[in-house]
Parts: structure tokens; C-alpha cells; sequence
């Protein structure tokens, strides 16, 4: 018989993953009427969710957007001060940290690039770094398996600790966060990776080595493949580890971006303009993660999660 | 058959709105019993007890607040009947917000920055000007090539930032300098290392001890530039005493018992700098700083309390003419954005009180 190619493999090994079950093989009979079903409970929600569309313009976003504008205008007209017996300059109004924003808008926004330039290219190298980890790990356990555990101990590291030290090694320009951004970014990926990499199905295992598949096509077609699940979970658990650890090692030695603008304001008692901060911050960090969550639907398009 | 789920997202905003606006009254009286709580509290304490008043300092303990340490250690705040704790700075505290918020009764910090917090509504004043000339230079190595700040475009400048750099600030903008554009402005760190290694073309010092510190690495003052601000018109006053105004109405006579035995030990602190250093270097962390060190700060520190030609009877004054030069230049050079209230900005009236009963 002739050896399959690689091409083959690789389709039957995607397939095989994709329509995996948790229990045991369906019959196709069995499949056929879970699929009827599925339709029939459908026909209900569907109207009412056209009709909600055509009422209110997308139910799902007033009750959201209502409430956000109402805590807004709750805030303009200092209730939470009342409640909680702050003064302004510990909350400043909204309208002080709009008018903030757009008096400083350009440094803002320099900062705000400056910080997010730290986190992507922070979160990128200490993402590649823990998926190394995670392929030494399951190429070769009894060297590898140590590494998990180092990894995971270097997380635990403070911020507070790491940002005097990467400051030393790197000075204080910009190499010092991404280093801490990587530093606290590499765990969640290698521990993810290395999750998606080793949980493959011995049922999936067994029909490469039936199409005598060395280890080297095993990784490439089946192990690579199952962990990127996982790996696009990492990245978004990163996304947002990776301002926090920008903006954190900022604090401490930077002479730019927004955690250095956040803290120096707060210093000066220019409280809008920390503020500011917080909200680009945020802004920021939304946008991120919502660029990873887009790539996500782009790259494993074949995954149960993003077919439902 | 279904409860609609729109019903149960309008009765949970109804349920939502009802509960914050009982939080807002049990909230208003909450505020109004402590009110009169501490008022009572304070007219109790001023008959017996010795009083508990906290100092905040702008910095760790070391000879730019001897007055106070030798005040303590001499017994004049117990004198007076106070029982004094004074709490140390460090780089994330802020006195404003700590004496604003409570944490402390009456603080140490510059000018520059009471004024900021002030514009932001801060319920503080002035009670006493310590320091009469102010001690920020920017240090330049002679190799750097800095003989005038307009000499500073395009160098690599540094200051400690979170309000000390409201000086600096003034310096570019008198010489048309953009901070963020034409000078590199970097923040400095606690020691001068940066500075020395070279990341630092001039780096912000003062003259009671970053100065003191290039001295005793072996930096001669014949290698060094200094630009001195109180030569290029842009200095500001520095070391103050300044309180809540909410507790210093209550509190005035243990406010001006305070300034009284502060003054005191400043002038001993001044007469005698080595008794000082040695009530300093009792609450100084161990082996953070040399006793030689802190003698030198102790003798420049002297030089800027009582400049040459200074009246000492005034010492702890606010001069009018001087406080408000510094609050034309900070809002000359954008350090705050309306003219500042000088009239409610600072009070002579508890250094009066502390100079009567003498």
C-alpha cells in the first residue's frame, strides 16, 4: 500500500480533532437527529430576537449602553460623592477628565502608543518564549518538565521586584518594560501551550502512528494544531496581563507613557489627568484584547468554539 | 407562562436606583455625626492630655528636618503638651494628600506643589515658611559643554519629578525650551548614578545633599556647571509647614504650641549642627547615610533657613512679596492654570501666636 502524504494526513488528522467528541463515536444516525432538533428548538428565539432588532435597534446593546450613561450622569451630578463622602479631587468629574483628555490629547496619545508599543511587543516575545517552553516540554519530558515549573515560578514574581532589576540589565528606556511585560507574560502561555500540546486524543495519537507519522509530523500536523485553542486563550489572558505590566513597570522607572504620566499626575494633584489615564488605559486595553479575540475567529475557524 | 426578561432588567434598574439613593442619605449623615465627632474630640484633648499632632515630612529622615527631630529629642514638643510623631516620607507619599485626607495634621513640602493641590480644591494652608531660599541647582559635568541653560537643548535632563520639578519647568519656559521636545526630560532617580555614569547630561541637585553627594565621590566644584535658580529668577520657596484647614480651625493654639517648638529646635538645630545631626541620625534608617554627610546638608540647610541679610526674629514668616513671586512664576510658567488665592493660600497668624507667648 502506498505511504499517505502528508497533505493527507494533515486533512484526515484536522478532521479527526474537529468533529472529536467528548464520549464516544455517534452514529451518523444519531448525528442526523441531533441536528433536526437543534432546528426545531431554534424557530422560537429567532423571532423574538428579529423582533427585538426591529423595536429597539439591537436589544442586546440599550440595556448595556443605558446603564453605562446612566452611571455616567450619576457620577456628573456627584452621587457617588454623596454615597461614599468623597471630594473632587479624589473623583474628579467626568467632565473634568473629558476636558483633561482633550486639552492634553496628543500627549495622551503618544503615551498611550508609547505603553501600548511596551505591551504588544512585551506580549509577543514573552508569548514565543512560553511556547518554546511548551514545545521543549513535550518533545522531551524528562528535560522539559522543569522548566513548567521555573516558568511558573517567575511568574509569581512581583512586578515590584522585577522592575529594579530589568532596569538594571536594561536601562530605563523602553527594553526595560517590554522585559517585565515578558517576564509576567511567558507563564500563562508555556502552562496553555504545553496543555494543548500533550492533551491530544491517544484515539488521534494512534492513527498517526498508524500512518507511520514520526514525531516530528506528529507535532506539526496534530500537536501544533490541538494547542492552538489554547494558545489563542493565553494570548488573551496576556492581552490584558501586558498593560498591567506595562503601565505597573512604568511606575517605577520611566520618564513616558501612561502608568509615568498616571503617577507623576497623581503626584502633582492633577487628578483629571490621571484619570485620563486610567480611561485610555482601559480604552486601550479593550482594543487589544478585541484585536486578539478578531485573530482568534480568523485562525481556528475549524474549532467547536467558534462554530456554534 | 414566561416572566419576559425585559420586565425583571426594568424592576432590577428600579431596585438599583431606590437603593443608591437611600446609600445617599445614610451617606450625608454619616458624614454629618463624624463632623462633630472630631470637633468635640479636640476640644476635650487641649485640657489634659498631651495632644497628638503628626508631622508628615517630605522625605526620610535626614538633616533638612532637624528642627524637627532636635525639637522632639530636647523635649519642646512635650513642653508644650504635645505629643508629636513624625512620619516619614518616601517616593509614593505625597504630603498634600496624606495632611488633605487626614493621615497627618500638618506636613513639609514646597510651595510649588501646595499651590497645585490647593488649585485642586484641597482644603489646605500655609502656617510657615522654614525655608527662605530655595537649594535646586542643575548640575552639569564641564565636559557636557552646559555654560547656559540655553546651552541644556537637546541634552538629556533630569529632576525627581512628582512636584519637584515645577522649577525646571520654569527654567525651559524662560529660555523657550519645550520639555517634551527640545530637552530630554528624564526622570531621575534617589541617587545620583545616573548622573555620574553618564545617562545624565545635567541632573537636577540639591545643594544640601545631592550637591554635597558629587563632592564626596570626588567631583571637584571646579569640574562641575551649576545653574542656580534662585540666580535666573525662577526659584521658588521650598520647605513649608502647611495644615488642613479643617483641623487647623479647631486646632489653632496646638498648631501654634507646635510652630513655637519647632522654631525652637530649629535655632538650636542652626547654633549647634552637630548636637542636630546627632537627634538626626537617632531616627535616620542605619546605614542609609554618614554622619558627615548629614553635618554638611545640616550647614547648607542652615544657609538657605536664614540667607545672608535674613532678620532672624523672622524665621517660620511667610514673606508676602516672596510668596507671591513664587505664585506669579507657577502660573506664569503653567505650573497652575488661575492665579492662585495668595490671601487664603498661606496664614502668618499661627507664627504670630507662636511668637507671643515666647
Amino acid at each position: 500500500m502506498n505511504k499517505p502524504s502528508s497533505a493527507q494526513n494533515k486533512k484526515v488528522a484536522a478532521t479527526y480533532i474537529s468533529e472529536l467528541p467528548s464520549s464516544t463515536l455517534p452514529s451518523p444516525h444519531s448525528l442526523l437527529t441531533e441536528q433536526q432538533q437543534a432546528k426545531g428548538t431554534d424557530q422560537p428565539s429567532r423571532k423574538r430576537q428579529s423582533k427585538n432588532k426591529s423595536l429597539l435597534g439591537g436589544g442586546k446593546l440599550w440595556f448595556p449602553l443605558g446603564s453605562g450613561i446612566l452611571f455616567v450622569a450619576l457620577w456628573q451630578i456627584e452621587v457617588f460623592h454623596k454615597i461614599f463622602d468623597l471630594k473632587k479631587y479624589q473623583l474628579p468629574l467626568p467632565s473634568a477628565i473629558a476636558s483633561s483628555i482633550q486639552e492634553n490629547w496628543s500627549l495622551l496619545l503618544s503615551y498611550t502608543g508609547y505603553t501600548l508599543a511596551e505591551a504588544v511587543l512585551g506580549m509577543i516575545i514573552g508569548s514565543l518564549f512560553g511556547f518554546f517552553i511548551a514545545l521543549i516540554a513535550t518533545a522531551s519530558p524528562r528535560w522539559g518538565a522543569g522548566s513548567l515549573t521555573l516558568v511558573a515560578a517567575l511568574n509569581a514574581v512581583p512586578i515590584v521586584a522585577l522592575a529594579p532589576i530589568m532596569n538594571l540589565w536594561f536601562g530605563d528606556g523602553i527594553g526595560s518594560r517590554i522585559a517585565i511585560v515578558t517576564a509576567t507574560t511567558m507563564a500563562a502561555m508555556a502552562l496553555n501551550a504545553y496543555k494543548g500540546m500533550s492533551s491530544v486524543d491517544p484515539l488521534a495519537l494512534d492513527l498517526m502512528h498508524s500512518y507511520a507519522a514520526n514525531k516530528g509530523k506528529v507535532f506539526r500536523y496534530l500537536r501544533i494544531q490541538h494547542s492552538l485553542p489554547y494558545v489563542f486563550t493565553a494570548l488573551k489572558i496576556n492581552a490584558t496581563a501586558s498593560m498591567i505590566g506595562a503601565i505597573v513597570g512604568e511606575f517605577f522607572f520611566s520618564s513616558q507613557g501612561l502608568g509615568y504620566l498616571l503617577s507623576n499626575s497623581i503626584k502633582i494633584a492633577k487628578m483629571p489627568l490621571g484619570w485620563s489615564c486610567i480611561v485610555l488605559a482601559a480604552i486601550a486595553g479593550i482594543i487589544f484584547y478585541m484585536v486578539v479575540e478578531r485573530l482568534e475567529k480568523v485562525c481556528i475557524r475549524w474549532h467547536p468554539s467558534q462554530r456554534t | 407562562m414566561n416572566i419576559q426578561p425585559q420586565k425583571v432588567q426594568a424592576s432590577l434598574v428600579i431596585m438599583l436606583v431606590i437603593m443608591i439613593t437611600m446609600l445617599a442619605g445614610c451617606g450625608g449623615m454619616k458624614r454629618a455625626s463624624t463632623d462633630t465627632g472630631t470637633t468635640a474630640n479636640a476640644n476635650e484633648a487641649t485640657s489634659t492630655e498631651p495632644v497628638t499632632v503628626k508631622l508628615q515630612l517630605k522625605w526620610v529622615p535626614q538633616a533638612q528636618f532637624a528642627g524637627y527631630f532636635v525639637a522632639k529629642d530636647k523635649g519642646y514638643y512635650e513642653q508644650e503638651g504635645l505629643n508629636v510623631e513624625i512620619l516619614p516620607g518616601g517616593p509614593d507619599i505625597v504630603p498634600e494628600q496624606q495632611v488633605a485626607g487626614g493621615s497627618a495634621d500638618i506636613g513639609v513640602d514646597w510651595v510649588g506643589s501646595l499651590l497645585t493641590s490647593q488649585e485642586q480644591e484641597m482644603p489646605l494652608i500655609q502656617i510657615a515658611q522654614i525655608f527662605q531660599k530655595s537649594g535646586l541647582v542643575v548640575v552639569s559635568k564641564k565636559s557636557a559643554g552646559i555654560n547656559t541653560p540655553a546651552d541644556l537643548k537637546g541634552k538629556k535632563v533630569g529632576n525627581w519629578m512628582g512636584g519637584n520639578e515645577f522649577e525646571l519647568l520654569a527654567l525651559f519656559d524662560k529660555y523657550g525650551l519645550d520639555p517634551n521636545k527640545d530637552v530630554s526630560f528624564t526622570k531621575q532617580g534617589f541617587t545620583m548614578d545616573q548622573f555620574l555614569g553618564g545617562e545624565l547630561d545635567a541632573a537636577s541637585a540639591m545643594t544640601y545633599n545631592e550637591y554635597q553627594i558629587l563632592l564626596e565621590s570626588g567631583l571637584k566644584d571646579s569640574d562641575l556647571n551649576v545653574i542656580d535658580m534662585n540666580d535666573e529668577g525662577v526659584a521658588m520657596l521650598e520647605d513649608n509647614l502647611f495644615a488642613n484647614k479643617e483641623w487647623l480651625d479647631a486646632n489653632k493654639e496646638t498648631a501654634a504650641k507646635f510652630v513655637r517648638a519647632s522654631l525652637k529646635g530649629w535655632k538650636d538645630a542652626i547654633a549647634d549642627p552637630e548636637a542636630a545631626v546627632d537627634s538626626v541620625m537617632k531616627q535616620a534608617e542605619s546605614g542609609s547615610t554618614t554622619k558627615e554627610h548629614q553635618l554638611k546638608m545640616m550647614q547648607e540647610v542652615a544657609k538657605l533657613i536664614q540667607p545672608e541679610g535674613f532678620d532672624e526674629t523672622k524665621m517660620g514668616y511667610t514673606d508676602e512679596k516672596m510668596f507671591q513671586q513664587t505664585a506669579d512664576i507657577a502660573l506664569k510658567f503653567g505650573v497652575i492654570k488661575e492665579a492662585a488665592n495668595v490671601q487664603e493660600a498661606y496664614t502668618n497668624e499661627i507664627v504670630d501666636m507662636a511668637s507671643k507667648t515666647q
